[in-house]
């Protein structure tokens, strides 16, 4: 409640008619207190002529009893040096003064009656009795000037004057009191305003981000939508089987860059699927300079440099690709005249409460950039590219990947000289799986037919799928949904595998499938397949192998034929 | 009111006599006996008796043994007067022994008449009766005795004295001596 009190107590004074009323107020209440003060003085001074009085009668009840004026005289003048009193008698039982003075203009009365005490405006009269043991032996007169009313009020003024200026010092107090909270208002809503101003731009900046992203995704979408659907269009006017072969390649590297597109767009979103497995970095060089191949321009050579006894790490391959690529991307927009792509990789052993980690570096010979552009190149949406040139997720990917594998990522950078980009990935316990043989069907070597039954809604999906079954050597079953596939399998469908969409419509999901299919037949292999789904991780979690949309022939291949080797 | 008149009343013949006294410069023989007999009256209220020494329903009594010098004045002196709420009354005695002794509460001795001054005296000796001499007419051993100092009455006291029998005398009065005996 103090701070509402404080409160009230600011209202009051922060209007200014407001302290000259309290200041007003002030005075009067010190004008009442001078006048009671007074009072109480006056009464305190009557009291202090009654003690008085009292002692004088007790001094001289003995004088007076037995006749002595000298002694009386004695004990009367005493008082003479009281500046306070300026007449004191003694007077005898009949009133006739007995002994006293008067050192001022009026003298003693010559008889003393005993009354009460009397004031006016320039004196004190007191009478007492003299009384020794019940015995009234006389009486005593004392007379005490009052201090003329200019005396007493000049003894105010001091304090008067310190009054009224405390008053006005109240009233100048409020009123620049007023006036600072009355700026204070006016910048408290000048900052609301500002605050809102900047909300505003920021809402701006983020449309425009927007803006530039979809931009951007749109044009890379147009690009290899042109390029794949001209080339089917082409593929359908020739028979040159040369040509032919030339249109597919173009068509597939255009699906492969919207496939990867997407996967960076997962990535930036944290939904992509991760797969985590042991690998040696070693192994995936012939991989690397493939892709790398496609994706870079005929005037950039990419160097690439591991040693043999690099030690495993742990990542999701596509992912590592994708980074990988899309630090070299960045290698070559930053040498516009071509040059060399250097890609190495190193142990780096635990020091500073750093585990055991793998640098992998990919070094250009480009431009380079200064270190304010260092701290920003991270952030979702920043390219230095021009629209339609670059999305502004390749390098925000990176920094995604390496803190999702518990890693690191670094930029060195030199103006004119070229850029480093360090990929510090945690070094792996796990001893990554042999090499599987690729992608042959066991069940050719055993002379007989495997049969997949394949759920999965999407025709168009089904439809390629089926056919790269057959083309493995699989005989196919498909069905539209889980219920289906569930009844073939209750039926007793000889399947030797299942493969299973994620997504589907009906009740049943795919990962609900393959724990039913689970139960049913224990030794039954379960494959799924997703593009993207939040039960991905689920999946995970349960042991279920999962093939990433997109996928190829050679991933379907080894991964069905792994789980047939393993049932057997 | 009427006690306050009849006090005031009586306190104006007395003090007339007292200031009668004072106006002269040798103040005659009866001018004299006068104030020793006021004074005789005022001796009480400065006076602290020990309990019971002043009979609950009774008077305070001025015994005067011997010659009475003082006549009606001292019955003058003493009317109205009081010693702690007693009234004050006046006896005469020839002789006394120690129990009329002890029926006075002041004793004054005048020249011996059936009993010599140290008899009287001793017959008051040990008890707490204020005893008082006229040493300025020859007779002396009070515990208050009147002498005449720069042609005025006034006395000696005997602290010892007062002390032996019990009676506590005020320091007012002490002040006003002219010499006190300790």
């Amino acid at each position: 409640m103090p701070l509402t009190r404080l409160s009230l107590a600011r209202g009051i004074v922060a209007r200014p008619g407001a302290a000259i009323v309290l200041a007003l107020a002030l005075l009067a209440a010190s004008v009442v207190l001078a006048f009671h003060n007074e009072q109480v003085s006056r009464q305190e001074d009557v009291q202090q002529l009654i003690v008085q009085s009292r002692i004088l009668g007790g001094s001289v009840a003995a004088a007076l009893a037995f006749d002595d004026r000298a002694t009386a005289q004695e004990y009367v003048d005493a008082l003479r040096a009281n500046p306070e009193i300026d007449a004191a008698g003694v007077y005898a039982l009949d009133g006739h003064r007995f002994a006293g003075f008067s050192t001022a203009d009026a003298p003693l009365p010559a008889i003393n009656r005993i009354t009460k005490p009397r004031e006016d405006a320039s004196e004190i009269e007191i009478t007492a009795p003299v009384v020794q043991n019940g015995t009234v032996l006389g009486s005593v007169y004392l007379r005490a000037p009052i201090e003329p009313w200019t005396r007493r009020l000049s003894r105010y003024v001091g304090i008067g004057i310190i009054v009224v200026m405390a008053a006005m010092l109240i009233a100048g107090l409020g009123s620049s009191y007023a006036a600072a909270s009355e700026a204070n208002r006016r910048i408290k809503a000048e900052m609301e305003a500002r605050q809102a101003a900047e909300d505003a731009l920021r809402q701006s900046r983020k449309m425009e981000a927007m803006g530039q992203l979809t931009g951007g995704v749109a044009h890379d979408f147009n690009n290899l939508l042109m390029a794949a659907s001209s080339g089917l269009e082409l593929l359908d006017r020739t028979n040159d089987p040369k040509r032919r072969e030339r249109l597919r390649q173009g068509i597939r590297e255009a699906l492969d860059r919207g496939a990867k597109l997407t996967q960076q767009l997962l990535t930036f979103a944290r939904r992509s699927p991760v797969n985590p497995e042991a690998i040696y970095l070693g192994k995936r060089i012939a991989t690397l300079r493939d892709l790398l191949d496609r994706s870079l321009r005929e005037d950039i050579t990419v160097a690439i440099d591991f040693p043999s006894d690099l030690w495993p790490v742990k990542v999701d391959v596509a992912q590592f690709e994708v980074a990988v690529l899309n630090i070299a991307v960045n290698a070559r927009d930053a040498m516009p005249n071509g040059g060399i792509i250097a890609i190495t990789a190193r142990n780096v052993p635990a020091s500073d409460g750093e585990p055991d980690r793998v640098e992998l570096s990919v070094r250009d010979e480009g431009t380079g950039m200064p270190p304010e552009l260092i701290e920003k190149v991270f952030e979702p949406f920043f390219t230095t590219k021009g629209v339609g040139h670059g999305t502004g997720l390749g390098l925000s990917q990176v920094y995604g990947f390496a803190r999702g594998t518990g890693g690191t990522v670094r930029i060195d950078s030199i103006e004119g000289e070229g850029t480093v980009v360090s990929l510090l990935l945690p070094r792996s316990l796990e001893a990554p799986p042999r090499a599987a043989e690729l992608s042959e069907n066991p069940c050719i070597a055993e002379d007989r037919t495997c049969l997949v039954l394949l759920a999965e809604d999407d025709a168009q999906v089904a439809d390629i799928v089926v056919q790269m079954l057959v083309e493995l050597g699989y005989e196919v079953r498909h069905v539209d949904d889980a219920e289906a596939a569930l009844e073939l399998i209750d039926n007793g469908l000889p399947a030797d595998v299942l493969l299973s969409d994620m997504v589907m419509p009906g009740e049943m999901g795919g990962l609900d499938l393959a724990r039913a299919a689970r139960r049913r037949r224990p030794e039954l292999p379960v494959l799924l397949m997703t593009g993207y789904s939040a039960t991905a991780s689920a999946a995970a979690e349960e042991d279920i192998p999962l093939l990433t949309k997109p996928f190829g022939i050679e991933a379907l291949g080894s991964e069905l034929s792994r789980l047939i080797d393993m049932k057997e | 009111m009427s006690v306050l008149t009849r006090l005031s009343a009586l306190a104006f013949a007395v003090v007339a006599v007292v200031s009668a006294a004072a106006a002269a410069k040798a103040p005659g023989s009866s001018l004299e006996f006068a104030v020793k007999a006021s004074y005789l009256t005022k001796f009480g209220p400065f006076i602290h008796w020990p309990p019971g020494a002043i009979p609950d329903d009774g008077p305070a009594r001025i015994c005067v043994v011997g010659a009475d010098p003082f006549g009606a004045m001292i019955d003058i002196a003493a009317r109205g007067q009081q010693i702690d709420g007693h009234p004050l009354s006046v006896a005469r005695m020839d002789a006394v022994d120690a129990k009329s002794a002890a029926s006075c509460q002041i004793m004054f001795v005048g020249k011996p008449m059936a009993q010599s001054t140290a008899d009287t005296l001793h017959a008051a000796a040990g008890l707490p009766v204020l005893t008082v001499t006229d040493r300025s007419r020859g007779v002396v051993g009070g515990i208050i005795e009147f002498v005449i100092s720069d042609g005025r009455v006034r006395f000696d006291i005997d602290q010892a004295g007062a002390d032996a029998d019990g009676l506590q005398i005020s320091a007012k009065l002490l002040a006003l001596a002219v010499e006190v005996r300790r």
